[in-house]
């Protein structure tokens, strides 16, 4: 997957726990944990915009491209 | 929502208890055919028996002349048989007519009439000297290959039964316990489908070779060894006897499936959706 979620390292910048994000934001610790770990395979507009509001950052911040050589078409 | 939770509940305890009689009613007749030299067990009367043979789908044709005019006179005698559909030979036709000018003819009239009872008051004449018409043949064979398929043909129907019961049973106990798509129904169902469509071809492939080896079975009325057209003819051509209904429905199930499928990785993208 050429999309990598950062938000560990945006929780870590804000000195957050993941239930306490989870607990603000509104979703189960589960599935901030499959959104953690890259297993998710989608995210919601509004669960991002609740992420940014409250580590006070941006979609970029915490969504990160990186190019997958295995993707790349011939 | 509640009201196909209760139709699934009630759907499961029916395939439930048909996949229960059905191996009930089964091993039965599998145990009688084993170890009973008798079909009757008391009021209880297994079908397929070694004792009788086991049954062979066949069409059976009856051919039948509607009337048959016996004829004698001093030096000579002979009968004309008249069939509905049946061309009436031209000197047979005339000899017909001038029967009735001849005075010393002893004549006897013989009619076969088919009749649909009980309505006798008002029987019914058939239009035409011929029947036709779907049955089963019970046949015993010397050849032990035919005898195996013959065994065979008649338990298939009961295993396909009873197998197609405990999918269903299965699949109708997972949506109960949770009313959404599952990789267990999707596969359940694909072995349903292959089960009608496989065990439908299979039959049509020893209907074929039923049919290659009996060819054609029939009854027929002999005089003195010789065979007489004013008798009643009877045929057992060995029927094909394919479903299509069942192969239209196995390969449909397939099709569901596969639409199963889509659903089930469209929920699994959706539960994994943050």
């Amino acid at each position: 997957m050429p999309i990598l979620v950062n938000l560990d390292v945006m929780l870590a910048k804000r000195k957050m726990k993941s239930n306490e994000l989870a607990e603000q934001i509104g979703i189960t610790t589960a599935n901030l944990s499959i959104l953690k770990t890259g297993k998710a395979k989608a995210i919601r507009f509004s669960t991002l915009d609740a992420i940014c509001k409250v580590l006070n950052c941006q979609p970029g911040d915490i969504l990160e491209f990186v190019e997958d050589n295995n993707d790349v078409p011939e | 929502m509640n009201n196909s939770i209760n139709l699934v509940k009630v759907l499961k305890v029916l395939f439930r208890a048909a996949f229960l009689l059905s191996i009930v009613v089964g091993g039965v007749v599998l145990l009688m055919d084993i170890f009973s030299t008798d079909r009757n067990i008391g009021s209880f009367y297994s079908n397929a028996h070694h004792s009788a043979g086991y049954p062979m789908p066949v069409i059976v044709k009856v051919d039948f002349p509607d009337s048959i005019i016996s004829y004698k006179y001093p030096g000579g005698g002979g009968s004309i048989t008249y069939g509905k559909g049946r061309e009436i030979d031209v000197y047979m036709k005339e000899l017909s007519d001038s029967l009735s000018m001849l005075p010393n003819v002893e004549k006897d009239v013989i009619t076969n009439e088919a009749r649909f009872y009980p309505e006798e008051a008002r029987a019914l004449q058939l239009g035409y000297s011929s029947l036709t018409t779907d049955g089963y043949l019970y046949f015993r064979s010397q050849n032990l290959f035919i005898t195996f398929l013959m065994v065979l043909h008649t338990y298939l129907s009961l295993i396909l039964f009873a197998v197609c019961f405990f999918q269903l049973w299965k699949i109708f106990a997972s949506l109960e316990r949770s009313f959404s798509f599952h990789v267990v129904i999707i596969k359940r169902l694909n072995w349903l489908g292959a089960l009608l469509v496989l065990s439908e071809l299979v039959k049509v492939a020893m209907h074929m070779i039923f049919r290659s080896y009996w060819g054609l079975a029939r009854i027929t009325t002999l005089n003195n060894g010789r065979f007489v057209s004013s008798g009643v003819d009877l045929s057992f051509n060995p029927n094909l006897d394919v479903n299509w209904l069942l192969i239209l429905l196995g390969l449909s199930v397939f099709v569901l499936s596969a639409l199963l499928k889509i659903g089930y990785n469209l929920e699994q993208e959706n539960q994994l959706t943050i």
